[in-house]
């Protein structure tokens, strides 16, 4: 009796310490929205993930601070990942910015920062669809301070979420992150959690 | 001596130019034509504020000075700010998630290590010139 009774109680505290670890549960294996790559090519969100564990981010180009920020974060934890040979990661990079981030936008975006582009992707599409993705993930962006250019050219920028969220190799959305602020080793932990 | 003394005011005046300095210069790197962030310190010696109003470059010919802030509910944002005031004997940073330059368009690709000058304009100190490098971080 008092055997089942430790046994109960490890096992409570290790459900609730992996509920912890990862505080969502939603299933995205289903979700397949349209995505455009930064080569131009049209891709199926739920083809992208499938079977790997991915780390998503969205973002605008033409921010200055939190966007690059966010991306950078997300090269910090591939190379830290690299060191260790796990190369079996899909990171994700999309935009809620898609009339001005076009697929050209977003292949300069990837090359001028050298980023490996076998385990990145970014993504553009039409307004709806990445609205549709955004909600999934609980992102919101709108345009706020706008302004003209001296050439009447309209720039505005964007008030927007600031995450990176996980996802498993089922296709699970399992934990959200803040971008610009990013806890390195939390979300390396946190993969080689899911990825053990 | 009434002359020697007339002669020495100019270098007291434009001694004000000393009680600024603008140092750790960077900009975050970008590609032709898109918008980055530029970054510094102020270190205002002076025993009067200073007011920053205006910055040029040769990267780009639209700057402007503009301040991250949290909406809350992790949501983040920007507005422009017309100037800022550099209180006296303080040190001002333009910092990520914080007040930063706004370089629009500019003029060719800067990736890592790239360097850009910058003219700031302050009302007290005059023009300060700064050579900033790209870098990510």
């Amino acid at each position: 009796m008092k055997n089942v009774l430790s046994a109960l109680i490890i096992l409570s505290f290790t459900f609730t310490s992996c509920i912890q670890d990862f505080p969502i549960d939603k299933n995205l294996s289903n979700v397949n929205t349209k995505l455009i790559d930064q080569n131009g090519n049209e891709k199926h969100f739920n083809k992208v993930i499938a079977g790997k564990t991915t780390v998503i981010a969205f973002i605008y180009t033409n921010c200055p601070d939190i966007c690059p920020m966010t991306t950078h974060n997300m090269q910090l934890v591939d190379k830290k990942l690299l060191k260790e040979n796990i190369t079996f990661i899909n990171f994700l990079v999309v935009s809620f910015d898609p009339e001005r981030d076009t697929p050209e936008v977003l292949n300069k975006f990837a090359t001028i920062r050298d980023i490996d582009l076998k385990r990145w992707g970014f993504y553009t599409g039409d307004k709806t669809s990445i609205e549709e993705l955004m909600d999934e993930f609980e992102v919101k962006a709108f345009p706020s301070d706008t302004s003209y250019s001296s050439e009447g050219k309209l720039r505005y920028s964007m008030i927007h979420t600031d995450r990176i969220s996980l996802i498993d190799s089922d296709g699970r959305l399992r934990k959200y992150y803040s971008g610009s602020k990013l806890k390195l080793d939390e979300i390396y932990n946190d993969i080689k959690n899911l990825e053990d | 001596m009434k002359y020697l003394l007339f002669l020495l005011i100019p270098l007291f005046t434009f001694a004000g130019g000393d009680n600024i300095k603008v140092i750790k210069p960077w900009f975050r790197l970008v590609s032709e034509g898109m918008t980055t962030g530029l970054f510094f310190t102020v270190e205002n010696k002076g025993d009067k504020p200073d007011t920053l109003y205006n910055i040029s470059s040769n990267i780009s010919d639209e700057l402007e000075i503009h301040e991250t802030y949290s909406k809350g509910n992790d949501q983040m944002g920007m507005r422009q700010v017309d100037f800022i005031v550099i209180p006296a004997k303080s040190t001002f940073e333009f910092k990520p998630r914080s007040f930063h330059v706004m370089v629009f368009e500019v003029k060719k690709d800067m990736p890592e290590g790239s360097e850009g000058e910058f003219t700031l304009y302050f009302k007290q100190a005059g023009k300060i010139k700064i050579t900033a490098i790209s870098k990510e971080v």
